[in-house]
């Protein structure tokens, strides 16, 4: 990046680089700025920074293992509502992250602190793009999580590489995301195939459905995949969510 | 895992790591910088290094000056709180910033790991 970019806050933002960690720190830096200039505050930039840093790293670590590192291509834009969109794309070749493994906690880490994460791979390398409004994302309240454990349980079991979350309790209005947050890091961030048992949930399942929504949409963006078990008959009331994920109805 | 030695670039990417005994049975590990896949070993490395035996019986690692981390990072800190468990050793990581707080919440190892806000608490 040269000065003249500071003065022309929304072009866009191009790096090429040899995907190699000691890159890392500068790119960083350069999209800091590159931020700063397209109206995000200050933790606005600090959570972009985290989801595009595991986004490049993905790129350094995994997409040449076993050959001379490559190229790692990085493109940031502010679409015209003012949406900021990262593209970090390589060459090579990655899989997704297993269930327990720290590749998992990095796509956690881009869908936390994104808004939208998607993960394209082909026989050309892997794109990750990832989505932010520029505005502050209040941070989740500890005490309102703590609340959220009260009343509803998570467990989760891996068994080769798939996992089960079985919930039970009730999922209130204000425990949805407390749900789809802990949905999505049981599946290391959407990517490990996940069955969720519903079978434990109260009667109103309404905000869990909601919860379940939003997170099988976002295993979905990354190459993952959901599949419900819920109690009786099918009925009108997963409608939405079976255009996402599998539904079986459990007698 | 597989990792690769990119040793062919000089690197500049490092972390200031400063060891002490602060106590007979306490040590404590500075660190200062942004810890990413380029510095996470070190932070490993000087971790593990105070479990050698004779092992403290707490190790605080002290983060407040640590304006980056990211999931190796994490991960490197849990791998020494593994190691930590087999030799019987406390980790007590301060982590008041919110560089260090914020992906340790996200992660969810906030409730797997020791945590303190400052480092006179740690050493309480």
């Amino acid at each position: 990046m040269t000065s003249a970019d500071r003065s022309e806050p929304l072009r866009p933002f191009v790096a090429d680089e040899r995907a190699e960690p000691e890159q890392l720190i500068s790119l960083r830096s350069r999209l800091a700025r590159w931020l700063r200039d397209s109206g995000c505050g200050t933790e606005r930039v600090e959570t972009v920074l985290l989801a595009a840093n595991e986004a490049i790293s993905n790129a350094i670590e995994h997409a040449y293992a076993d050959t001379e590192p490559g190229p790692v291509h990085i493109r940031g834009q502010v679409l015209p509502d003012g949406t900021i969109r990262i593209a970090v794309a390589d060459q090579g070749s990655w899989r997704p992250a297993q269930p327990g493994g720290y590749r998992g906690r990095g796509i956690l880490m881009m869908q936390e602190c994104g808004d939208t994460v998607w993960i394209v791979r082909s026989s050309h390398g892997t794109v990750v793009t990832l989505t932010a409004r520029p505005e502050e994302q209040p941070e989740p309240g500890a005490a309102a999580a703590a609340a959220c454990r009260d009343q509803f349980q998570l467990r989760r079991q891996f068994t080769d590489g798939h996992v089960v979350a079985k919930v039970t309790g009730t999922v209130s209005a204000g425990c949805e995301a407390a749900l789809a947050r802990e949905l999505l890091a049981a599946s290391c961030g959407g990517v490990a195939p996940m069955t969720i048992d519903l079978t434990g949930l109260s009667r109103d399942t309404e905000h869990a459905r909601h919860a379940i929504q939003q997170t099988a949409e976002a295993a979905r963006r990354v190459g993952g995949s959901t599949a419900l078990v819920v109690n009786g008959p099918r009925t009108d009331a997963w409608h939405r969510v079976a255009e996402v994920s599998e539904i079986i109805h459990s007698p | 895992m597989t990792h690769v030695d990119h040793g062919l670039s000089p690197s500049t990417a490092s972390i200031d790591v400063a060891v002490r005994q602060l106590e007979r049975d306490v040590v404590l590990v500075d660190t200062a910088g942004e810890i990413d896949l380029a510095t996470h070993r070190q932070l490993e490395t000087a971790l593990s290094g105070a479990l050698e035996p004779p092992a403290p019986g707490v190790l605080i690692a002290d983060l407040s000056a640590v304006s980056f981390l990211d999931s190796a990072g994490v991960n490197a800190l849990v791998n020494v709180q593994r190691r930590a468990e087999t030799t019987g050793t406390e980790l007590r990581i301060v982590s008041a910033n919110r560089h260090v707080s914020r992906p340790l919440r996200i992660t969810g190892m906030d409730r797997q790991l020791n945590l303190y806000g400052d480092r006179a608490a740690a050493r309480e």
